[in-house]
C-alpha cells in the first residue's frame, strides 16, 4: 500500500515537473560550459558539482514549497485527524521528493555521459564516486527544504530557503580561494574542488568524508520533516553534528588543492611508426592521430637544420609555469596538449607544428613570471627561431610583429650564423638559465 | 476493479466486536477554547447509534463541537468519552482514531490528485488495512454516486462533487463515529435527497453527527435533533418534538423552522429570567 502511495506522491507532487526541470537546466548549463569537460569524466564530475550552486538550491525550495502542501490546499485539519502517525505519513513524500532530486542529478549526468561516452578515452572511477557524492547533495537539499518549510509555514518560505541556500554555496565557493581555507568550508560547498586541469583526481578518502556529512545533513533534514515534537526534531540533529565532526576528521590535512594528481590519466600513450615516437596522455588519448603528422614533420625540420636534435615528442601534463626540472631534456620534445571537447587535438596541425617547434622545440621557461619586458623578449625570440625553422613568417598574434622584425634580422645574418644563432637560443631555452633569448638570437653582441 | 464489495463488505471483526461503552459519544460539562473564549462551555450530550442532527445559530459552537469530537481539538475542562477512551492529554489517539470519520467545514483537497488517489490516501492515512483498501474506496465512491468521476482531478470537480468526494472519505474508513460539519452546502436538492438516504443508512450502525443550516435535513434524515445556543445543548428530542414545538403563526417558513425558532427563543427566555 505504501508503494501505491509512493506512486501517487510521484505523480501528483510535482517530482516529475521537478526532476524534468533540474535536468533540463543542469544539461543546458553543462552544454555552455562544454568546453570545460566535453570528452572527459573527471571533468564533467567537477563541472556537475559545481553546478551545485544552483541546483542544491533548486532542491531546497522544491522540498521547502512541498512541506507547505497541506497549508496550501488547507487539507492540515483534515489529516491531523486520522490515525497515521507524522513520521510514517511523511515517508512517501519525502522519498517522492528525493527521489526528484536524485533523478533530476542523474538524468543530467546521463546528458553529459552521452557525451563523455563517445569522446573521452580515460575512465577514472572516483569521477563516478564524485557524481554519487553529488546525487547526495540533491537528496540532502531536498529533505532539508521540505524541514525548513515545516518549520516556517509561509508563502516566502520556499523562495527564501532557495535564496539563503544558494548564498551559503555562493560565498563558500568564493571563500574556496586557493590557499589555506577552513576545512568547514569543504562541508558548506557543494564542489569545494575548483578546477586545476585534466590530470587531477580527488582522492576517495574525500568522497567519504563527504559521503558521512551528507548523510547527517540528510538524516537531519528528514527527521526535522518527519518527526512531530520539537525535542524530536533536536534529537534529529545529532547525527549532522556527529557527522559534521566525522567529515572533518576524515578529510586529508592538507587542505590546500583537494583535487590530487592522478598519474593514471597522465600515463603515456605512444605511437612509433616508422620509428617515430609520439605520445600523449591518456586522458588526451584521442589527440595522438592529430599530433602524429606535425609531430613528424617537426622532428624532421629539427633534424634537418640543428645539429642533437629530439627524437621523440611527448606530451606534458605539467604546466611550463610550474617548476620543472632543469635541464629540460634534449631527446624528447615536451608539448602541452589542449583536447577539444569533441575529440581530438584543439588545434590545427599547422598550430601544431609552430607550437612544437617554438623556441626551436623546447618549453618556456618559468623564470619569466611576472617580468613583462623579459617575457615578451622571451615569446619573441621562440617564436622568431620557430619562423626560421619552418621558413615563413610567423602568424600574427600578441608577439607576431616583434618576431616577424626579429626573424627578418635573423636572416640579415650568414646562413651560418643563423644556424649557430638558433641552436644557441635552444640551449639555453633547454637550460633555462636566465638570459635574455632575444640576444641570444639576433643581439650584436655575439 | 473488484465489484463484489457487497459481499466483502459486511462483517468486519470490529463491527461484531461487543461494545464496551454505552455511548458513542459522551460529554458531561465539557469546556472547550476556540482561541480565547470558551465556545463550548458546560455541554452535556450523549449520543449513540444514529443520525444525530446538530442544528444552532452561527456562533453557538457547533463546529468547536465538531472539531473536539473530531480531535482537532482538546478539552479545555469537564469530561469526555469517545467510544469509551477518555479523552485526555497524554491519551494516544491513534486506535480511535481509525474509527472517526470527519469532514471539515472547509473541506481541503489536492486538486492534482483524482478522485480515487484522494480518497485511498485518506485510506492509508486512516489506516484501513491495505487488503481492504481498493473495495473500501470503490464502495465509497459508490455511496456517494462519485464511482464515474474516479479518474477525475480533484480540481475539476463541481461544488456539489467536491462534498461528495468530502463525505465519501468522511466514511471510506467505515468509521463508529461519522462527523460530518455542513455536509449539504452546494448540493443540489437531488443530491440532498440521495444524501438523505445515505445517511439513514450509515445510521443504523454508526454514530453519525451532522452539523447544518438546513433544518429541513434535519427532519428528513435525523433520528433526533440536537440544538445548541451558546456553546450549550438547548434541546435533544426526536425530530417530531421539533416540529411539534413550532406553531403556526411563528417565525419561520415550515413547522420544523418554526419549532427551532421557538425552541430558540424559549431558551433565552428562560436564560434571561435566571
Amino acid at each position: 500500500m505504501t508503494g501505491r502511495i509512493l506512486r501517487i506522491e510521484i505523480l501528483r507532487s510535482g517530482a516529475l515537473s521537478a526532476a524534468a526541470g533540474t535536468a533540463l537546466l543542469g544539461a543546458t548549463l553543462l552544454y555552455v560550459a562544454v568546453d570545460g569537460w566535453g570528452g572527459r569524466w573527471m571533468l564533467l564530475a567537477l563541472w556537475q558539482r559545481e553546478f551545485l550552486f544552483i541546483l542544491w538550491p533548486m532542491a531546497l525550495g522544491v522540498g521547502a514549497w512541498h512541506a507547505g502542501r497541506d497549508r496550501r490546499s488547507r487539507t492540515d485539519e483534515l489529516i491531523s485527524t486520522t490515525a497515521r502517525p507524522r513520521w510514517h505519513r511523511s515517508l512517501p513524500g519525502a522519498a517522492a521528493m528525493a527521489l526528484s532530486a536524485a533523478v533530476g542529478y542523474v538524468l543530467m549526468y546521463a546528458a553529459g555521459v552521452a557525451q563523455v561516452a563517445v569522446f573521452a578515452s580515460y575512465l577514472p572511477g572516483q569521477s563516478v564516486v564524485i557524481a554519487g557524492v553529488g546525487v547526495l547533495w540533491m537528496v540532502s537539499g531536498a529533505w532539508l527544504g521540505m524541514t525548513v518549510g515545516a518549520l516556517v509555514p509561509s508563502r516566502l518560505t520556499p523562495a527564501v530557503t532557495a535564496v539563503v541556500g544558494a548564498a551559503v554555496a555562493i560565498v563558500a565557493i568564493t571563500d574556496r580561494g586557493y590557499s589555506h581555507v577552513p576545512k568547514v568550508v569543504h562541508l558548506l560547498t557543494p564542489s569545494p574542488f575548483g578546477f586545476w586541469g585534466d590530470f587531477v583526481t580527488v582522492s576517495g578518502r574525500v568522497s567519504a568524508a563527504h559521503t558521512v556529512w551528507l548523510a547527517g545533513l540528510a538524516v537531519a533534514g528528514l527527521a526535522g520533516f518527519a518527526c512531530a515534537t520539537r525535542t524530536a526534531r533536536l534529537v534529529g540533529l545529532l547525527p549532522a553534528a556527529v557527522a559534521a565532526v566525522a567529515a572533518l576528521a576524515l578529510l586529508p590535512a592538507d587542505r590546500q588543492r583537494l583535487p590530487v594528481p592522478d598519474p593514471e590519466a597522465a600515463a603515456l600513450v605512444c605511437s612509433s611508426d616508422a620509428g617515430l615516437q609520439v605520445c600523449v596522455t591518456r586522458v588526451h588519448a584521442t589527440a595522438l592521430a592529430d599530433l602524429r603528422e606535425p609531430a613528424r614533420q617537426a622532428l624532421a625540420t629539427l633534424s634537418a637544420k640543428l645539429p642533437r636534435a629530439p627524437t621523440s615528442v611527448r606530451e606534458t601534463p605539467a604546466s611550463w609555469y610550474d617548476a620543472q626540472p632543469r635541464p629540460q631534456p634534449r631527446d624528447t620534445l615536451l608539448v602541452e596538449l589542449e583536447l577539444d571537447p569533441w575529440g581530438g587535438a584543439k588545434a590545427t596541425p599547422e598550430e601544431l607544428r609552430w607550437r612544437l617547434l617554438e623556441g626551436a622545440g623546447t618549453r618556456p621557461c618559468p623564470y619569466i613570471i611576472g617580468k613583462p619586458l623579459a617575457a615578451r623578449s622571451h615569446h619573441t625570440a621562440r617564436l622568431a627561431a620557430a619562423a626560421w625553422l619552418i621558413g615563413g613568417r610567423p602568424p600574427s598574434g600578441e608577439y607576431g610583429d616583434a618576431a616577424l622584425r626579429a626573424w627578418e634580422k635573423l636572416q640579415s645574418l650568414p646562413a651560418t650564423e643563423q644556424r649557430d644563432r638558433v641552436t644557441a637560443l635552444r640551449e639555453a631555452a633547454l637550460a633555462c638559465d636566465e638570459v635574455n633569448l632575444l640576444d641570444v638570437l639576433v643581439g650584436d653582441s655575439r | 476493479m473488484k465489484r463484489k464489495y457487497g459481499m466483502k463488505k459486511a462483517i468486519r471483526a470490529a463491527s461484531v466486536a461487543p461494545t464496551t461503552h454505552a455511548w458513542a459519544i459522551r460529554a458531561r460539562d465539557l469546556r472547550v477554547r476556540a482561541g480565547r473564549h470558551l465556545a463550548v462551555n458546560g455541554l452535556d450530550l450523549s449520543l449513540g447509534v444514529g443520525v444525530h442532527g446538530l442544528l444552532g445559530p452561527n456562533g453557538a459552537g457547533k463546529t468547536t463541537l465538531m472539531r473536539v469530537l473530531a480531535t482537532v481539538l482538546r478539552p479545555a475542562g469537564g469530561d469526555l468519552e469517545l467510544l469509551g477512551h477518555s479523552i485526555h492529554r497524554r491519551l494516544d489517539l491513534r486506535t480511535l482514531r481509525r474509527s472517526i470519520g470527519y469532514l471539515p467545514q472547509e473541506f481541503g483537497f489536492y486538486g492534482r490528485f483524482t478522485v480515487r488517489e484522494f480518497i485511498e490516501y485518506l485510506a492509508w492515512l486512516k489506516e484501513v488495512p491495505a487488503r481492504d483498501v481498493p473495495d473500501a474506496v470503490q464502495r465509497a465512491l459508490e455511496r456517494t454516486r462519485l464511482a464515474d468521476r474516479g479518474n477525475s482531478r480533484m480540481k475539476t470537480l463541481s461544488g456539489g462533487m467536491l462534498r461528495r468526494a468530502g463525505i465519501a472519505q468522511a466514511i471510506v474508513n467505515d468509521p463508529e463515529i461519522l462527523l460530518m460539519d455542513e455536509p449539504t452546502v452546494g448540493l443540489d436538492p437531488e443530491q440532498r435527497m440521495d444524501f438523505r438516504s445515505l445517511l439513514r443508512e450509515l445510521g443504523t450502525h454508526t454514530c453519525v453527527l451532522v452539523s447544518t443550516h438546513l433544518v429541513e435535513d434535519v427532519v428528513a434524515a435525523c433520528t433526533d435533533v440536537v440544538l445548541m445556543d451558546a456553546g450549550r445543548v438547548v434541546f435533544h428530542g426526536v425530530p417530531a418534538d421539533l416540529v411539534g414545538a413550532g406553531q403556526a403563526g411563528m417565525v419561520g417558513d415550515s413547522s420544523a423552522e418554526r419549532g427551532y425558532t421557538e425552541l430558540l427563543r424559549r431558551h433565552r427566555a428562560a436564560e434571561g429570567a435566571a
